[in-house]
């Protein structure tokens, strides 16, 4: 599996900012292309081969993004896995603008999945904070009709662990024991206050959610 | 690690579809697949394990020639392919279906992720036509949008075992699908 060239990668995003621009009602300057890197499995549906029954390319396990948190880690894997490609945090949606224009709060989904147009949103942190993240959403959906975005829940994480039979990996990657320690520039892990704070949005929770496998 | 259950039944919290009514379902979509396929012979491809006994009692229920072909994907968490990082097929096709109309038999589409792996493949083998059907369909847990051309029943968003879907590898003979006890799972993860 191979990085995304920076041409068809640029590329992608130009386009995906293009169309996204044509069917929103803010200044497209607000809407940020890329600021993390993008993984390609190499076989997208056209390149798949059809007779071999050993995929093509082999999984790329150097240069992954920082993901936030374990769970969107594991994400990463099963979605590289199935050879969905995936960019991380690749765009970000302004949703609430100062009386001077300046964006005040933006929504930058977890991951971007170009083959299949849609936007992937990670909410496996705690539970008090998810009618604000759900609030968030409608408004994206407001801005933003045409957008595709699933936002997958801590349920929705534990089910899909459950499936694959790693259950016993959720307490371990879900919530605040997921969250990944961030790094200081001088490669030295720092102590923190968890939950750490999302860079576009406060951090969500799973109050709405019932309990499921 | 996942012990072997001594009594199936008692793991069931609840029986979601029982045997009658899975019957009757496949009877009804064999008779709208074999009046979907008057034409052409149809080929059957199941995606082992969970599906073998849908399939069994849809080839059946279907009043066309049909030829039937086995598949086996591997899972993610399999501990057999867990290292290479990527999906592998553990069973190809024993035949070509070039040019020919060829009917996935799936026991559940939930996530939609080996199905959509599964499609892009068998679409470069150059059938004719591939066609979708699963006993069960759960939206809820979709994350790829596949257009399945029938759908048995549509079940909510539980952890199902029975009739060929699995906890752990068990399960698979019950001959109902039910829902399994948290229980279950909760004690053994």
């Amino acid at each position: 599996m191979t990085r995304a060239s920076a041409g068809s990668g640029a590329g992608r995003r130009s386009r995906r900012a293009a169309r996204v621009r044509s069917t929103v009602r803010v200044d497209p300057g607000l809407i940020t292309p890329a600021p993390q890197t993008a993984m390609d499995p190499g076989s997208s549906p056209d390149t798949l081969p059809a007779a071999d029954p050993t995929p093509v390319a082999s999984l790329a396990q150097a240069s992954r993004p920082n993901f936030a948190h374990a769970s969107e880690a594991e994400m990463a894997r099963i979605l590289d896995f199935y050879q969905v490609r995936w960019e991380y945090e690749p765009h970000v949606f302004p949703v609430v603008w100062n009386l001077d224009g300046a964006v005040i709060e933006s929504f930058a989904p977890d991951f971007w999945l170009p083959d299949l147009d849609l936007y992937l949103e990670m909410t496996t942190l705690r539970q008090k904070l998810v009618r604000k993240k759900n609030r968030k959403l409608r408004r994206v959906l407001e801005l933003y009709p045409d957008l595709r975005v699933k936002l997958f829940y801590a349920r929705d994480f534990r089910a899909l662990m459950l499936k694959f039979g790693k259950l016993g990996l959720v307490a371990e990657l879900s919530g605040t024991s997921g969250q990944v320690i961030p790094v200081r520039p001088d490669g030295l892990a720092t102590e923190i206050d968890l939950p750490i704070p999302s860079p576009v949005s406060p951090v969500p929770s799973m109050s709405e959610e019932p309990s499921q496998p | 690690m996942i012990t072997k259950p001594i009594d199936l039944r008692a793991d069931i919290g609840e029986v979601l579809l029982d045997e009658p009514t899975i019957q009757a379902k496949i009877l009804e979509l064999g008779a709208r697949i074999s009046a979907d396929h008057t034409a052409r012979p149809l080929t059957l491809v199941s995606v082992l394990k969970g599906s073998l006994p849908f399939m069994a009692d849809l080839m059946r229920a279907i009043s066309i020639p049909v030829r039937i072909d086995l598949m086996e994907v591997s899972s993610y968490g399999g501990t057999a392919t867990e290292s290479s990082g990527l999906v592998r097929i553990l069973k190809d096709l024993s035949a070509s279906i070039e040019g020919e109309d060829v009917l996935i038999v799936e026991d559940i589409i939930d996530t939609g992720l080996t199905l959509n792996y599964l499609l892009r493949y068998l679409r470069g083998k150059n059938p004719r036509s591939l066609e979708i059907c699963t006993l069960l369909d759960k939206p809820a847990r979709r994350l790829v949008d596949i257009p399945v051309d029938y759908i048995g029943f549509t079940i909510p968003d539980q952890f199902v075992v029975g009739y060929g879907l699995d906890y752990g590898e068990y399960y698979r003979n019950l001959r109902f699908v039910g829902v399994l006890r948290p229980e279950v799972y909760t004690d053994q993860a």
